[in-house]
């Protein structure tokens, strides 16, 4: 529990006493309580300070070294390269013989051997004038940094090391190389980020350490594919972002909050971004096998893997899917029995290869285009349904906005008359305005937020 | 994750970085020791990096480019053939897959590999361009221009030293007798910058000079 729910806890406890809620006795166990979680919180203030600490000292460290003491032989530099590693060695040995195990402990630990490994290869690359190759650099500082995410457990490091993997694979990518070895090695801290998650008071840093792994993964899943089949993509990016919803619905559907449900929020807004896209027509031009690239660079073994994540991505969706369906409870309206919105957000992939099939067999862009506007318009009303029978502003305020969006969207790419237009917008306009009247009222006769 | 085992992660962790930079410098101090010296005439130019501070750049007068009678993936390990030039320096004299054994070979990797075409004369009748080059004006030749880097291109410097070491080439150069040359140890496919030169001496030693004046 945060410390502001705490203390809200605290607040709301000394109320309930003076109305006569709860008792003394009860007052006094629930303040040891809250008085113990509060004590285990995790100290930010001094992670953060201690972390800016080991930044600040590491960036002065790299500093000093790219100085080039030229005066200095070969052989000192060498032993300097291996000074603040061996510093970190020390440090560890001595917290953990000490049983230090704090986070303000461990976090600036983790940042400060992150720099270490860095200042080091980077001084023997100016020792022995290593040429210019950055990919190779960032792929040794990024792999050395394994070990250390692990025996510390920290924020940085992880971070560090999904940013060094995605600047990896992007300059392997652009240099005609093949990135698919970001997935093995990104799925070696998984089981990291697992074990974090379940440790107690390790919320946000897991959280964080979530978000970090989710953005790098979405960011590298388009690095990485091959795209000789022109469009697959589509069927990628939606399969990926379903499975990263429901997968958030089946892991933390009780999570409240965009921020502490990473996979959910990143599935659903990458979902949105990419169905708003696809209701256009020039994502569906040259698509399918008719199209298919025969580019100097292309590697063909490196296609199976857009072909697999092409089958792969939409089968976790439909299994999450299920498997996410059997959790929430049954509901009717009147007597019709309701799917949740995100049951139909994350059937996303299955539209959309219906689409491709269609702009791939039948050559036209306007099909395919015209089916995603009114699957995307259906999802907005279907959030828009949900959020008015569950009370919910901030999922109707979600429903209108995706339903304003294609709108929105397609008065700017039709080529209809200005006068149909105009009609339409007053219409849409007309039924939003009747809508929220016949909202407000209604919530304020419940008693909900009007 | 058992707890007991983080320190067992961080010491092989340790060892592993400890063994990574090792085997970095091992393999560098075995090719200084024992490589071949081959000498490239080279133009040096002073930029900056983040990490490694202030360098030189080389622009090694060798071409990056060669033809070769085979086709090379982009992004293939290759080497480069040394040879002795006319003018007593080393050049690159051939591509090969794999390493020669009684060559000096320079490991590196392709750039970018494109075939050579042959411009047709002006009035070549269709007959001569049979079958699928009978609507171009040039046909391939058979062989590929293949596009690599060789693995030295910066001498790092002194912060002081390297803009000093850049304004002493320029002079130089604009004289017309002194030239740039960066001396290099070759062992097992491994090229190791040994020192940079101009006018046959370190050019550490001119800069150092330039700026006590």
């Amino acid at each position: 529990m945060a410390s502001r729910e705490i203390e809200w806890l605290k607040r709301e406890v000394v109320a309930w006493e003076r109305d006569g809620v709860v008792d003394a006795a009860t007052v006094a166990r629930l303040r040891t309580r809250y008085a113990l979680a509060a004590a285990n919180e995790t100290p930010w203030g001094r992670i953060i300070f201690g972390s800016l600490g080991a930044l600040l000292v590491g960036l002065g460290i790299i500093a000093l070294l790219a100085a080039n003491w030229g005066d200095l032989g070969r052989r000192a530099r060498t032993v300097i390269a291996f000074v603040p590693l061996c510093a970190c060695a020390l440090l560890y040995v001595t917290g953990y013989r000490r049983g230090w195990r704090s986070r303000a402990f461990l976090e600036p630990l983790g940042l400060f051997w992150g720099l270490a490994i860095g200042t080091g290869i980077a001084l023997i690359g100016q020792t022995y004038h290593l040429p210019q190759d950055a990919e190779t650099f960032t792929l040794a500082w990024t792999l050395l940094l394994i070990p250390v995410c692990y025996a510390t457990r920290a924020l940085a490091p992880v971070a560090g090391y999904f940013a060094g993997l995605l600047t990896w694979v992007s300059m392997s990518q652009l240099a005609g190389g093949v990135g698919l070895w970001y997935w093995p090695l990104a799925a070696i801290i998984v089981p990291l980020i697992y074990g974090v998650r379940r440790e107690p008071e390790a919320e946000v840093r897991s959280t964080w350490m979530l978000w970090a792994a989710a953005l790098s993964c979405t960011a590298a899943l388009g690095i990485t594919l091959e795209k000789s089949l022109p469009g697959l993509w589509m069927i990628v990016y939606t399969g990926a972002f379903a499975a990263l919803l429901l997968g958030g619905e089946v892991r933390g559907s009780e999570e409240r909050g965009w921020w502490r449900n990473p996979l959910r929020t990143l599935g659903g807004g990458g979902l949105a971004v990419v169905l708003y896209l696809l209701i256009f027509r020039w994502p569906w031009n040259d698509v399918g096998w008719n199209h298919w690239r025969a580019d100097i660079f292309r590697h063909r073994w490196a296609s199976v893997f857009d072909f697999s994540l092409g089958i792969a991505l939409p089968v976790a969706a439909a299994f999450l899917l299920v498997l996410a369906f059997r959790r929430v409870p049954r509901r009717n309206w009147h007597g019709v029995p309701l799917l949740p919105a995100w049951a139909l957000w994350g059937a996303a992939p299955f539209v959309t290869a219906i689409a491709y099939a269609l702009a791939a067999c039948g050559g036209s862009d306007q099909w395919p285009a015209l089916l995603m506007t009114f699957y995307l318009a259906g999802l907005g009303l279907a959030t828009l349904g949900e959020g008015l029978a569950g009370r919910r502003p901030g999922t109707i305020n979600l429903g209108v906005l995706v339903l304003l969006a294609v709108i929105i969207g397609r008065f700017f790419s039709s080529d209809a008359s200005f006068t149909a237009k105009g009609v339409v917008f007053i219409v849409c306009g007309g039924v939003f305005l009747a809508a929220n009247l016949v909202v407000s009222r209604r919530m304020r006769q419940k008693g909900g937020a009007a | 994750m058992n707890r007991r085992w983080l320190p067992m992660i961080a010491l092989i962790g340790l060892a592993a970085q400890f063994g990574a930079m090792g085997f970095m410098i091992i393999r560098r101090e075995m090719a200084l020791s024992n490589g071949v010296v081959c000498r490239f005439l080279t133009a040096p130019v002073d930029p900056y990096d983040a990490f490694r501070g202030r360098y030189v750049a080389l622009d090694i007068a060798e071409a990056n480019s060669r033809l070769c009678d085979r086709e090379y993936a982009r992004g293939q390990r290759i080497y480069a053939v040394i040879g002795e030039g006319t003018n007593g320096y080393s050049v690159i004299e051939r591509l090969t897959p794999r390493p020669e054994a009684e060559a000096v070979c320079i490991r590196t990797r392709v750039l970018s590999c494109w075939e050579e075409h042959r411009q047709l004369p002006a009035g070549t009748n269709g007959t001569v361009r049979a079958g699928r080059f009978r609507d171009t004006t040039s046909v391939p030749t058979g062989r590929y221009h293949v596009r690599f880097a060789l693995p030295f291109d910066r001498f790092y410097m002194d912060e002081k030293l390297a803009p000093e070491a850049e304004r002493a080439y320029l002079d130089a150069s604009r004289r017309g007798k002194q030239e740039g040359v960066v001396v290099v140890r070759v062992w097992r496919g491994l090229g190791v910058i040994e020192d940079l030169e101009l006018g046959g001496r370190p050019i550490r030693d001119v800069a150092r000079e330039r700026l006590r004046r």
